[in-house]
Order: C-alpha cells, then sequence, then structure tokens
C-alpha cells in the first residue's frame, strides 16, 4: 500500500480481514475423533454420523478430500445400517432418517455408494411417509419439515424419486401448508417461520420442481432481513446472529437467485472472525468454542459466497458441487 | 445423587456390560466419562436382551439425565413404560423437571406428546375425520370436542390447562421458545374446538403487552385467528387490526413513570432508565423542537458517561456529539 490520503472526509479504515485458516480447519476435523477423553465426545455419541458429514464435507469444501480415512468411514457407515434399512446415528442406535441422509450423502462425496444396501435404504425412506404427505424422523412418528427435506434428498440422490409407494404431490401440498403470511415457513403448519425451516421447505420444493409456490420477493425479503449489522445472520426477528444461519440463509437465497440481496463481505467477515485462530474450527459467533457443526456451515457459507481457494458448494445438498454433477444431479438453476 | 453407582449394586450383579464396539482405544480414566460409559454398556445389554422391568426402566431415566438427546434411549423408554403399564401422570411430572433443566430438546417435547397423545387416547374418544369448521390448516386426527359429553369435556379441559400451563411455564423462561409453541398448537388442536381457543387470546395478549415484538406470539395469533372455531371472519379482522393500532405504545408514555423512579435511590443508578430517559428527551427535543428537552437530554448522557455507566464512556460521549445536530427553538 502506497500515500494514504490524510483527508478528513476518508471513512474510517475497517481492520484487515482475517484470512481463512484453512490448515488449522483440516487439523481441527481430523482431531475430533481422537477427543475420546472429553466428556463433550461421549455427549454426542448420537450424533456420531452427522459429525462425519459436517467434517467431511468441509473438508471436501477446504479442497482435503483425502484427509480423513475414507475406508474407516465406510466401514464405519456400514455397520451403522439396521436390518429395515435406516442408518442410525452410531452403532447400535435406532435408525433416524437425519443420520441415513448424512450416510448417504457421505458415502456419495467418497462415491461408495455400493458398500450399503440402497434399495433397503430406500425401503426405509418410504415407510417413514405419512398419510397427510409429510415425513416421520423415524418409526416413532416425530414429524417436522425437516425430516420431509432429509427423505426428499436422500431419494433424489439416490434417483428412487419414481417410487411408486411415495406421493410426492402430497408432499409439496403438505409443505404449502407450512407457508406462513410473511412468506417464509414453519415446521409444521401453523409455525413460525424460521431460516432453517425455510431451508428445508424450499430445498423440498426445488428438488421436486415446485419452486413456483413461493412468493420469491416476499421469502427473498424477509431472508435478506435476517442480516444483523455485525454482518451476521440470525434465524427469526429479534435473534442473535450465528454461522450456521450463514448456510440456512444464503443457500434459500440462492435457490430463490437472490444472493446479491445481503451484504457479502460483511457477512463473509463476520464468518471468518469466528474463527478460533487457537484451535482452528468455526464458532457460532466471534470470540465463542468452535465445534464440527458451525465449522461445515461456516466454511460452506463462504464458498457460496464465493471466498477465493475454496470448492464450490451446491447450495440444495450441501455437497460439493463436482459430486452433484458427478451423479448428474445438478441444474443450472442456483 | 447416589454414592454406589447403580452397576456397583447386587441387583444388577447378573447384566453383563456390553462394551462399545468401536476400536481399541481404552478410554482415560477421567471419573464421569468412565461413569457413564459403563452406563451405556450396560444400557446396550438391557437393549439387546430386550429385558422389561423395573431397573430397566430405571436405568433409561439414569441414561436420559446423562444425555438427553440420545433419541433410542426415550424410545426404550416408551415401550417400557407401555410394556409395565406405567402411572403416566409420575411421567409428566418428571417430564417438567427434565424440560425446565434442557428447554431445546427435541426429545423431551416429543416424548411428552406421546405420553398426552396415549393418555387422551385411553380417556377421550378420537375422531378421524376432519373437524368441518378448523380450516385446511388442520388435517391431523383430532378430538371431536363438541360431541363428547360432559365429564369427558371436563376431562379434555383439565387436560389441556395442565398442558397450557406447563408450556407457559417455559415460555416464561424463553419467550421465543420454537419447541414449546409447536407443541402448545398441538395441544391446542389435538383437543378440539373448546373454550381455550377463546382463552389463547387473552394469553398471547399478556405476552404482547410484554413485548411488543415477541415475533413468536404475533404467529400464535395468526395461528389461533385464522385456524380457530370462529374462523377469518371480516368482524375479526376488523378487531385484529384495531389490536395492531393499539399495540404501538410512543416512548413518551413512560417519562413520568421514569421521572418518578429516579427519585428512588435504589433505581437512580440504574443505565437502563437513564438511557431511557435520554431516549425520551431526544425524541422530545426533536419532535417539539424544545430547548429544555435538549438540555436535559445532553445531562443525562454526561450523567452515564461520568457516573452512571462509565464502562461505555466513549459511547455516551459520542452520543452526546451526536445530540448537538438536533436544532431547537431558543
Amino acid at each position: 500500500m502506497s500515500n494514504l490520503n490524510d483527508n478528513d472526509s476518508s471513512p474510517p479504515l475497517e481492520p484487515a480481514l482475517p484470512e481463512l485458516l484453512v490448515d488449522q480447519h483440516v487439523k481441527y476435523i481430523q482431531a475430533l475423533d481422537t477427543k475420546k477423553n472429553d466428556l463433550e465426545y461421549w455427549l454426542t455419541e448420537h450424533l456420531r454420523v452427522n459429525g462425519l458429514y459436517w467434517g467431511s464435507t468441509a473438508l471436501h469444501i477446504l479442497g482435503h478430500p483425502d484427509a480423513l480415512d475414507k475406508e474407516q468411514i465406510v466401514d464405519y457407515l456400514v455397520k451403522c445400517q439396521h436390518e429395515d434399512g435406516g442408518i442410525g446415528g452410531h452403532i447400535d442406535h435406532d435408525p433416524h432418517i437425519l443420520s441415513t441422509l448424512s450416510a448417504v450423502q457421505v458415502l456419495i462425496t467418497y462415491d461408495r455408494l455400493d458398500a450399503i444396501n440402497v434399495d433397503k435404504v430406500v425401503d426405509y425412506v418410504v415407510s417413514l411417509q405419512n398419510d397427510d404427505g409429510s415425513f416421520s424422523g423415524d418409526s416413532w412418528g416425530e414429524t417436522d419439515t425437516r425430516f420431509i427435506f432429509c427423505a426428499v434428498m436422500c431419494l433424489s440422490l439416490l434417483k428412487r424419486l419414481d417410487d411408486k409407494r411415495v406421493d410426492l404431490q402430497k408432499t409439496i401440498d403438505y409443505i404449502v401448508r407450512c407457508r406462513n403470511f410473511d412468506g417464509g415457513f414453519g415446521n409444521s403448519p401453523g409455525g413460525e417461520s424460521h431460516a432453517a425451516q425455510v431451508y428445508v421447505c424450499v430445498g423440498t420444493l426445488t428438488i421436486l420442481g415446485a419452486l413456483h409456490h413461493v412468493d420469491a420477493d416476499q421469502l427473498g425479503w424477509w431472508l435478506s432481513e435476517r442480516q444483523l449489522k455485525s454482518g451476521g445472520l440470525n434465524g427469526r426477528p429479534e435473534k442473535l446472529e450465528d454461522v450456521c444461519y450463514s448456510w440456512w440463509v444464503l443457500s434459500s437465497l440462492s435457490m430463490l437467485k437472490r444472493r446479491h440481496w445481503i451484504d457479502a463481505p460483511k457477512l463473509t467477515r463476520f464468518i471468518l472472525e469466528s474463527q478460533d485462530t487457537e484451535t482452528g474450527g468455526i464458532a457460532d459467533r466471534p470470540g465463542n468454542i468452535p465445534d464440527v457443526f458451525h465449522t461445515n456451515f461456516g466454511i460452506c457459507g463462504l464458498s457460496l459466497l464465493g471466498h477465493p481457494g475454496l470448492v464450490a458448494v451446491d447450495p440444495v445438498y450441501c455437497m460439493p458441487r463436482h459430486v452433484i454433477q458427478r451423479i448428474g444431479l445438478h441444474s443450472d438453476k442456483h | 445423587m447416589d454414592e454406589v453407582p447403580f452397576y456397583e449394586k447386587p441387583e444388577w450383579a447378573d447384566v453383563v456390560p456390553i462394551p462399545q464396539d468401536d476400536g481399541p482405544n481404552p478410554l482415560v480414566p477421567i471419573a464421569y466419562t468412565k461413569d457413564y460409559s459403563t452406563t451405556m454398556d450396560y444400557f446396550r445389554a438391557i437393549c439387546r436382551s430386550e429385558e422389561q422391568s423395573e431397573r430397566a426402566l430405571e436405568l433409561t431415566k439414569i441414561v436420559i439425565e446423562m444425555c438427553p438427546s440420545h433419541y433410542t434411549v426415550w424410545h426404550c423408554r416408551q415401550r417400557l413404560l407401555k410394556a409395565l403399564n406405567k402411572d403416566l401422570t409420575d411421567e409428566l411430572e418428571w417430564i417438567k423437571w427434565m424440560s425446565s433443566e434442557n428447554p431445546k430438546s427435541y426429545q423431551i417435547w416429543h416424548h411428552r406428546q406421546v405420553l398426552v397423545d396415549h393418555i387422551s387416547s385411553v380417556l377421550l374418544p378420537a375422531s378421524s375425520a376432519t373437524s368441518e369448521t378448523a380450516s385446511s390448516l388442520i388435517t391431523a386426527p383430532t378430538i371431536p370436542y363438541h360431541e363428547l359429553p360432559e365429564s369427558q369435556q371436563k376431562a379434555a379441559r383439565d387436560m389441556v390447562k395442565v398442558e397450557l400451563d406447563f408450556i407457559a411455564t417455559a415460555l416464561e423462561e424463553d419467550s421465543k421458545n420454537y419447541h414449546a409453541w409447536s407443541y402448545r398448537q398441538w395441544v391446542l388442536t389435538h383437543f378440539g374446538q373448546g373454550p381455550w381457543w377463546e382463552e389463547e387470546l387473552s394469553y398471547i395478549d399478556g405476552l404482547l403487552e410484554l413485548d411488543v415484538r415477541n415475533n413468536s406470539a404475533w404467529n400464535q395469533r395468526f395461528y389461533i385467528v385464522s385456524t380457530g372455531p370462529q374462523g377469518f371472519t371480516e368482524e375479526i379482522v376488523r378487531r385484529e387490526i384495531e389490536i395492531l393500532h393499539r399495540a404501538k405504545h410512543p416512548l413518551s408514555e413512560v417519562k413520568e413513570f421514569c421521572e418518578g423512579l429516579v427519585s428512588r435511590t435504589q433505581a437512580n443508578f440504574s443505565p437502563f432508565l437513564h438511557s431511557t430517559l435520554l431516549d425520551i428527551y431526544e425524541q422530545e427535543a426533536k419532535e417539539q423542537k424544545k430547548a429544555e428537552s435538549l438540555s436535559k437530554a445532553k445531562s443525562e448522557a454526561a450523567l452515564l458517561a461520568e457516573k452512571i455507566d462509565p464502562i461505555r464512556k466513549k459511547y455516551w460521549n459520542w452520543k452526546k456529539t451526536q445530540l448537538n445536530s438536533i436544532t431547537v427553538e431558543a
């Protein structure tokens, strides 16, 4: 930098943009599975398969696809599949749609779908559809628009949306019933609009080619209102900003082709400032303790923002775009 | 907590714990971690043998209290409660305590819903038909409240009251708890078109009185108005618009109250009180162009900077310089 003008009217200089700490994040994720002496490791046992998805996706987007032992991951996921086809959150845990989708995503990313019984996974997903078109999370019945998206994404990734046993028109109708007066979506009909529920509903409609049910201008405005002065995004009005909403909000805006409605440089800065410069990893907001969930959604958010040096992420499937292209699902719609 | 862990008691001696099968790494023997993993070893053993007993039920409680989001344990517990024909009222009491400790656990709220669904299905007949008067938002089977005999209507009202009071307690802690609101909508709808729909409006009024920006309460208001027994009539729309006008309180409304508080020594040092007064005087100066209001605003800023909130001295001094841009009549 040369000659800075000593001009009183120039705006105050912002502090330099922090760097993306690629190597530290890679080491942070690699070390996660070795922390068996931490209480946290045991308390998150039921999220182990989800954790693998968050960690391996972040590593792929960071451009380090080989940082984890692929064969070990595949062996582990195979052990999590049950007789009914569903996949549990860990060995000996009951199957659930959340962990089933995570496992399918990881196996496709590593191109090892052949390791599990795909027909049975489809049987399991199909068995979770309810009469009203929604899907339950497991055989015990909790219903939420999150589970609909997981089921539809799973069938889409496995190229089984044409399975005659599911009625996807009913699913679309159900999602439309979850739409609110502000243009957003909730977890069930009448549930308050919430950015993460918006992502799953808009994602479902995108995959099912039914995005015309969304008023993109109205919802785009609601989503862009989620940006706060810090640059970070929140999930509902009057709530705090959080790095994971970088994904839920930004991916939804991408699907609605309105990503430019928010201030990208400010969001980039917010995510980068939430990095832990000592341990690696990204926290929910600057100064907090990092975790693998926020690390993944922070990095995927940066990828959607076009941050240099990152592999492109697909805004619908939250997987590397080249993987989605490889299996022939990518379209230029978003 | 017991001094002796359950697995060292004689009644557990016959169970062979099943250790976790994920690699040869031995645990670092931190007391709590070891306790947790041993507990899980016993839980795995009970699951595999599908044991239906009091001790199995008790074990699920121990595991849940250690890790309430472990969903497999909850399912196991539901199976056991049913198999052992347990009194679910006791279970509801325990859930009340658990949810106050873990207000954001999906599993706890879902468990409560499963229990209440079960209790109500025993006490009351379910209707598989969708209620005629309900809007298209409701499609799940609900209880035909108005077709029930009075004794059953009373049972329904009592159950709804217990549930709504329980949820209200959670909302006192966090008025935007998404789980609590979702469950509240389920309760209102599940028991049919009873008097609680009308009462819900005054409950929401109270919340909006406390915080007019409570978006969850506004959402609930929309839900009640649009799906309630009366439907979305023109009269109701007019009433709602009237309420929106009333919801806008001018800041000046609290001026007298705040000025009164300053005279009380217990409140006089509060930064919130003085920053509210600053806002009130600033607004007055802008709207009425009174020199007196502006000078009061400046002295509040000075007071905050020097005495009441010096940690944010720079902010309050900046605020004071901002006040200089307000033009008032001499």
